[in-house]
């Protein structure tokens, strides 16, 4: 189920208009509401005489004179009556009227509304092909219905509003498909729940078509913008994914968003693509088959950051993937971006980009060599040395994954790139996983020169480093493994154990100093 | 493979918040309940010289501030002088020694190409603050006193093990190195830690060999030196010599640095580690057995002193337990005559205490042995015991010394005089 927070935006959407411009979508919506108004204005004229409801409220966005508007103060019975009416033009007044009352910012009566039983009502009139206005209000109505808590969502849903609004998919009017598509969007952005019950209803359907229609581009920027949200929505929840067959059906249409040029569509269209890909392998497999691979690698470089965010994040999912799904990405040329993302200012993005180069460096060593290519073990030295802190985890984990899968000749490019200084830095940290880990990553580090003969040269740096204290200093960490782990690199690495002047020892792992003062000539042995 | 997911989901809605910063904190120290039953170990330093550096990232580190009797002497000593008095170096070295290293944080080292920190110690000055002259010149009589040592303690071995040998060559490596002094702190000059590549041969001094072949030419970063500071006697690296010190270890780094082959980890910039064979302090027996003098000086232990001993040696101490003998100690063995006329065997262990590791009346019937290379194999009831389980029963025991000579030697004796 969804946070508080979500269905908080859409009411926030729909209703309240404080945040001017807090988003693109608000203000679109702020305009919809204008233009509806606008048209419906005109058609007032044309159908109706001047029978007004009273207390109709003319702007959407009226003052608060009216809060808290007492029940009596609208004439609910007149509502039910014109609703009821066999008369159309009763009908659509009512429900106009309907829609001002719930239209204002200012709390809403969404319950008063259900609990007079008229959300079946309005369903119905979505059916109203010939009387398109009616279905207009009426779609506006049940959208702002659906917009408040989650009661109220459930409530439209229950009343039959999913496939009353996708049968509007084949209305000929612009607005009432967008306003539609508006409705399915909010629902489905729900939760997995609701989402898949659009899908169910074939939600998923409706949109991709208005992707594919080949009207597409005349369509105004602000539907392209809700068909871009809406389809987001339907891929969104990444916990219970969307049905498999469902998002196949979904991809064409979100690579041809992917191409388009406006800068809300884009990111839109990328964070549908994180979404789909932060799952499971097969389900990355899915999205890289559509070849939108390369195109998010060049929406790398657009220099937006609301584009550069998701698209990054929807690479990092991929390369948790198969080592093949992983090479995709390196082929596309990404790694020629990562020198500016990991020195970007915005510590996120050097993050996100350090947790891609740690999945591809625990891959092969051919993609380790891509990255060595690339420039960027420097870089994250640089990172180890100073940045956010869980910017610095990532390239911990970059490092030791190298150590792992590297070969001699990396692992020796590494250590020579000077990592062992900044890695020996980050081993007073906290959190014991990550300090094993560092400590795994310098064993490593130094098993690679030992089969090589070069054992003692880095256990000299280490030393000339003034680091042989800090894996001292570890034994004396509260985590026993920390203890067990340094004493164990000592013992392998530090220790003087061939150099007893009496000859090798036999079997003993006793050469220790215990915690007596005075036990220093056993230093020696 | 360890591919690993993203931690959190980002959305459209949560993109643009800032991450609540997670601190890198601090670990947890174990209680003294915990600590009082490990085993710490002192990783073993192959440059005595170059020690404290390390020091200033754990300095302020509160952990160690808590039960001072829970932590053994050589962690109190982070860049603090005279707290390493265990650590093998000279005589009243240690103080001297930790005046003279830098308290440069380790980041410094890569701030630009390596240097190797031991260019710090012979560069910087104390509380890595730029020398003033009147450090200057403390630092250059310090360095003089090393150079002097060293020189003195080199010619004395050399001249004691072939009187002939020509000293040319040293007294060539003095002037230079005492040039190189003078240039740096000589007439309270500033040698500023500005100098980040100091000639290669500055960093650790090191002198070519005589002409005598003969000469084990071991390489020893650790002379006695009353500074603290290192010099390394020794030829350059020269393959053959090396090679037939070295002909049994095969992971040995002499046999890699002899070859041809480019050094995959060595440090990378301008000022490269010198020729590890110049640096590498060999403590290892050689195969001459001759490694007296090559030593790391010992520390300075009060030994407690046996008078009235006819024999004593240094040895190790093994008990048999199950399948396998386990140390008891290392100490110094002494045979003494009792009234009776029968042999007292005291084994006392190296240390300030110098408590009893064997004490026992060298019976007829005990069984004696020489055993392998340089032990001696006796069977008794040990005294003090060895195991609560049987404290009266006999215990093989494995007397271990330096050589087959002095192994014979021992068991010689046993044999001779147990009666």
């Amino acid at each position: 189920m969804e946070t508080s927070t979500d269905y908080d935006e859409l009411g926030t959407r729909l209703h309240q208009f404080k945040n001017k411009g807090r988003n693109a979508t608000e203000q679109t919506r702020r305009r919809k509401e204008f233009h509806v108004k606008l048209r419906k204005a005109k058609k007032d004229d044309q159908i109706l005489e001047r029978r007004h409801v009273q207390t109709l409220q003319e702007e959407p966005t009226s003052s608060p004179q009216v809060s808290g508007l007492l029940p009596q103060q609208y004439p609910l019975q007149e509502i039910l009556a014109g609703v009821n009416s066999e008369n159309r033009e009763d009908q659509f007044l009512a429900t106009q009227a309907v829609r001002k009352i719930l239209s204002r910012d200012n709390q809403p009566p969404i319950d008063r509304i259900i609990s007079a039983g008229l959300i079946q009502k309005f369903v119905s009139f979505l059916g109203l092909f010939e009387c398109p206005p009616i279905q207009f209000e009426a779609a506006w109505v049940l959208t702002n219905i659906a917009s408040g808590n989650p009661a109220q969502m459930n409530a439209v849903v229950v009343g039959g509003g999913i496939p009353g609004f996708i049968r509007l998919a084949s209305s000929s009017y612009l607005k009432i498909r967008e306003q539609a598509i508006w409705a399915l969007g909010s629902i489905a952005g729900d939760g997995p729940d609701c989402r898949d019950l659009v899908i169910k209803h074939g939600g998923h359907g409706f949109v991709v078509a208005l992707v594919e229609s080949p009207d597409l581009s005349t369509f105004p920027l602000a539907f392209i913008r809700n068909i871009t949200w809406t389809l987001s929505n339907l891929c969104r929840h990444t916990d219970r994914p969307p049905p498999l067959e469902a998002v196949k059906r979904m991809l064409p249409a979100l690579v041809r968003l992917l191409h388009h040029n406006d800068k809300e569509v884009l990111s839109g269209a990328c964070w549908a693509v994180s979404y789909l890909t932060s799952g499971s392998n097969e389900r990355i497999e899915v999205v890289v088959q559509t070849g939108l691979v390369p195109r998010l690698v060049q929406l790398l470089s657009c220099g937006e950051h609301s584009i550069l965010a998701p698209a990054l994040r929807s690479l990092g999912n991929i390369v948790t993937g198969t080592n093949e799904q992983t090479q995709c990405v390196l082929n596309a040329g990404a790694l020629a971006v990562f020198p500016a993302l990991l020195c970007h200012r915005k510590s996120n993005i050097q993050k996100e980009a350090a947790w891609a180069v740690s999945n591809i460096t625990s891959g092969k060593a051919t993609q380790i060599q891509e990255v060595i290519d690339a420039g960027l073990i420097p870089l994250l030295v640089q990172i180890l040395q100073q940045a956010d802190y869980k910017t610095q985890l990532e390239a911990v984990w970059a490092v030791i994954n190298l150590t792992k899968v590297g070969t001699l000749n990396q692992v020796s490019y590494l250590y020579r790139c000077n990592v062992l200084g900044p890695l020996f830095n980050l081993l007073t940290v906290k959190d014991d996983t990550i300090i094993l880990i560092i400590l795994e990553a310098i064993s490593n580090i130094l098993q690679m020169a030992e089969s090589v003969g070069e054992g003692e040269k880095v256990c000299l740096m280490i030393e000339k480093l003034g680091d042989l204290e800090k894996i001292e200093a570890l034994q004396f960490h509260s985590n026993e493994s920390v203890y067990k782990y340094s004493n164990t690199i000592i013992d392998r690495f530090f220790s003087g154990q061939n150099e007893d002047e009496f000859g090798i020892p036999e079997a003993n792992p006793d050469h220790c100093v215990f915690h007596a003062p005075d036990n220093q000539s056993t230093f020696q042995f | 493979m360890a591919k690993r997911i993203a931690d959190k989901e980002l959305t459209d809605r949560n993109w643009d918040q800032e991450d609540e910063g997670e601190e890198a904190g601090t670990f947890s120290i174990a209680s003294e309940d915990v600590l009082k039953n490990r085993a710490i170990k002192k990783a073993k330093r192959r440059n005595p010289g170059a020690e404290g550096d390390g020091g200033a990232a754990f300095r302020g580190f509160k952990g160690f501030s808590a039960a001072p009797s829970a932590i053994p002497a050589p962690f109190s000593g982070f860049g603090k002088a005279g707290s390493f008095e265990g650590f093998g170096l000279t005589n009243g070295g240690s103080k001297a020694l930790y005046t003279g290293v830098s308290s440069a944080t380790v980041g410094l080292t890569f701030n630009g190409p390596y240097v190797p920190p031991t260019a710090d110690i012979t560069t910087r000055q104390t509380n890595g603050s730029s020398p003033s002259p009147t450090q200057s010149n403390k630092e250059y009589r310090r360095q003089l006193t090393a150079l002097n040592c060293s020189v003195r303690d080199w010619i004395t071995k050399h001249v004691n093990d072939n009187p002939l040998c020509d000293l040319n060559p040293i007294f060539r490596d003095y002037e230079r190195h005492l040039s190189s002094i003078e240039q740096q702190h000589g007439g309270g000059e500033a040698a500023d830690g500005g100098s980040e590549t100091p000639p290669p041969s500055a960093a650790l001094f090191s002198f070519s060999r005589t002409t005598s072949e003969d000469l084990a030419q071991k390489v020893s970063g650790t002379a006695p030196v009353a500074s603290g500071i290192t010099f390394n006697f020794g030829q350059k690296v020269d393959s053959s010599v090396l090679g037939s010190l070295r002909s049994k270890s095969a992971a040995s780094s002499f046999s890699f640095s002899s070859s041809s082959q480019t050094s995959l980890f060595g440090a990378p910039g301008p000022a490269a580690l010198p020729p590890f064979g110049g640096t590498k302090p060999d403590e290892a027996a050689d195969e001459n057995g001759d490694e007296e003098s090559e030593e790391p000086p010992k520390p300075e232990v009060k030994e407690v002193k046996e008078d009235d001993a006819f024999y004593s040696k240094k040895c190790k101490l093994f008990y048999k337990k199950e399948a396998e003998f386990k140390e008891k100690g290392v100490g110094t063995l002494h045979l003494k005559n009792t009234s009776d006329g029968k042999i007292q065997m005291i084994i006392r262990a190296d240390t300030n205490l110098g408590n009893i590791l064997l004490n026992i009346i060298v019976q007829h019937s005990m069984p004696c042995s020489r055993v392998g290379k340089n032990n001696v194999m006796v069977v008794c009831v040990p005294n003090p015991p060895v195991h609560d389980k049987n404290p009266s029963g006999p215990v093989p025991l494995l007397i271990r010394v330096k050589t087959d000579e002095d192994a014979d030697e021992l068991h010689k004796l046993l044999e001779e005089r147990k009666g």
